[in-house]
């Protein structure tokens, strides 16, 4: 299902930042990366994590939640407020609360520990492939459900007239619902649309992501059609 | 949550169920008696003015015995919830009888069982995040071998070896921590030298301290104490590693052993950051770690100081932990047992 990709020339140009305390798994991730074709910085902790990525810019972050200095959730929210970029966390505790604490402050994805490496480079790869596909976005229209408006140029959202923070995911989550008004989407069909690949524990991903989508902008901007998927909010 | 009666309790307030169901049937009687004793007055049939009567008193019965045996309902209701793991679940103790006192003490039992279950909880989540780390690591490495990402070189075989190492040690003190808490465990007491054993216990600590010194001290001179020397060397060998683990890279710590008139106490002092009061009596916890986030690489589960308190306390001495001047902190455990001090003891083994 997840092919490993031989090294690309074309994704060389992109440059991944590894947060993560623990040295083994931290090489490991590096070297698969690396293998992959692109540029790869550790930091082993917090500030050190915070400091790096300022100073480098890196197209991705891989985050580990449990650092040493700051706790990996406040490190997502201080790279966040600085300049948006994808976020992959890593976690060892898998309570829905962690998860849905992760998606709060800015993480566009998360994989629990132990995680599989091919699907490790598998979802990077889709986060990245996000990242150049925004910019072909420029040329298309605002959307709205309800109140919500997405703006795919700016990826600036407003409810009521006023900005909303939504991630990379949440708002490619969003858009794609918005732009298909009436229609039910399933959790598989939004895997391949909105994320780029399909994982067997995808369905919560998904789940989460609505969730978390439902507390910042409202629980009736995306309805819930129960043994099927989901669908825009129906306009109100 | 306790009210001194619900108001839809009237007999709340009287001490015992006897008491109660004579008040209910008092009444019952009385009422019968006076409607049917003012039914017959106003000219009613016999059987009609009877009729009315009971009708009355059952009313009267309903009302009262309103709450008497509520509460066992209740709790026949929260066991069920308790059955399916719901422990939230308390019920109205606000009688004085004899029905209110069981409701209470169910109360504090569910209380229990809630604090139980918590901690059940806890254990499993520290565990299994104690173990997800190591096998996140492992299968890393191993995948990036499979996919020939990484080569099978002296130095990835290495790490790999670690970590397994790392799981084991887990393994084995979840194993004794287990074994140490339900009371399986029954002490060897022997007397034995303590130099030689504080000497074999910091081996282990020794071959990992890169750059920390660790010094052995015996004082008065050598001593023999009578206690298990298996488990008085896992604490040793517990404390020093934790010791080691909060140094400076150039810090020295100190393994001391003192012969007091009691028994014998050890004491370990290193010079690391110390530990804040507040959380002196939690480090003793089965999973605390001074810093939450740190999973430390060197296998610091937080379980070697919950396992050095069960062994001290199976002794019936004391361990705790103190600030040391200028920074630092100092571990004491005190084990009682007979002391016996000979400037030629014959160690044991050498």
């Amino acid at each position: 299902m997840i092919a490993t990709a031989s090294p690309t020339g074309a994704s060389s140009d992109f440059s991944v930042l590894v947060i993560e305390d623990e040295r083994p798994i931290a090489d490991a991730v590096a070297a698969r990366l690396r293998n992959e074709g692109y540029r790869v910085d550790i930091a082993a902790d917090g500030p050190s994590g915070v400091a790096a990525c300022e100073e480098l810019g890196p197209d991705l972050v891989v985050l580990d939640l449990m650092l040493p200095g700051i706790d990996g959730l406040e490190v997502c929210e201080r790279i966040q407020r600085r300049r948006p970029v994808p976020v992959l966390m890593l976690t060892a505790r898998d309570t829905e609360d962690d998860l849905l604490r992760g998606l709060d402050v800015g993480a566009d994805d998360y994989m629990t520990k132990p995680f599989s490496m091919r699907e490790l480079s598998a979802r990077v790869r889709a986060l990245l492939r996000r990242v150049e596909r925004s910019a072909e976005r420029r040329d298309l229209p605002v959307r709205t459900i309800g109140a919500v408006a997405l703006d795919p140029a700016a990826r600036r959202v407003t409810r009521s007239g006023r900005a909303v923070h939504l991630t990379p995911t949440e708002f490619d989550l969003c858009y794609f619902l918005a732009s298909r008004p009436g229609r039910v989407t399933t959790r598989e069909e939004l895997l391949v649309e909105v994320w780029g690949y399909e994982v067997p524990s995808g369905a919560r991903t998904v789940d989460s992501h609505v969730r978390s989508i439902r507390r910042k902008l409202g629980a009736e901007v995306v309805r819930t059609v129960h043994g099927v998927g989901y669908a825009a909010g129906s306009a109100a | 949550m306790k009210r001194p009666h619900a108001p839809e309790r009237p007999l709340d307030p009287l001490p015992t169920l006897k008491l109660k169901l004579s008040v209910v049937i008092f009444a019952a009687v009385a009422v019968t008696v006076v409607v049917f004793w003012c039914g017959l007055r106003i000219g009613l049939w016999p059987s009609l003015a009877g009729v009315l009567a009971a009708l009355v008193a059952l009313g009267v019965v309903r009302i009262l015995a309103r709450g008497i045996t509520s509460p066992l309902r209740e709790m026949a209701d929260a066991t069920d919830a308790m059955a399916r793991g719901d422990f939230s679940r308390r019920v109205t103790a606000s009688s004085r009888d004899d029905i209110g006192i069981l409701a209470r003490s169910f109360n504090r039992m569910a209380e229990e069982l809630a604090e139980t279950d918590r901690m059940r909880r806890d254990l499993v989540a520290n565990v299994s995040h104690e173990l997800r780390t190591p096998i996140a690591a492992l299968q890393a490495v191993l995948e990036n071998l499979v996919d020939g990402v990484e080569t099978a070189d002296a130095e990835t075989l290495a790490t790999m070896l670690a970590q397994v190492e790392r799981l084991g040690r887990l393994v084995q003190q979840m194993l004794d921590l287990s074994r140490l808490e339900s009371g399986a465990l029954a002490l060897d007491c022997r007397p034995f030298d303590v130099a030689s054993m504080l000497e074999r216990a910091v081996r282990d600590a020794r071959s990992r301290a890169l750059g920390v010194r660790i010094e052995v001290e015996v004082e008065p001179g050598p001593f023999a104490l009578v206690a298990d020397e298996e488990r008085l060397h896992q604490v040793v060998a517990n404390l020093a590693e934790n010791a080691v683990r909060h140094s400076p890279p150039d810090g020295v710590v100190t393994v001391r052993a003192v012969a007091t008139a009691t028994g014998a106490r050890f004491e370990v002092v290193d010079q690391g950051p110390g530990i804040p009061p507040a959380e002196a009596a939690r480090v003793f916890e089965r999973f605390y770690r001074a810093d939450a986030a740190r999973a430390s690489a060197e296998g610091g589960a937080g379980l070697g100081l919950a396992i050095a308190r069960w062994i001290t306390e199976l002794h019936g001495g004391d361990i705790s932990v103190s600030a040391h001047a200028p920074h630092g902190c100092r571990m004491v455990a005190t084990i009682p047992g007979a002391v016996d001090i000979r400037p030629a003891f014959e160690p044991v083994i050498r």
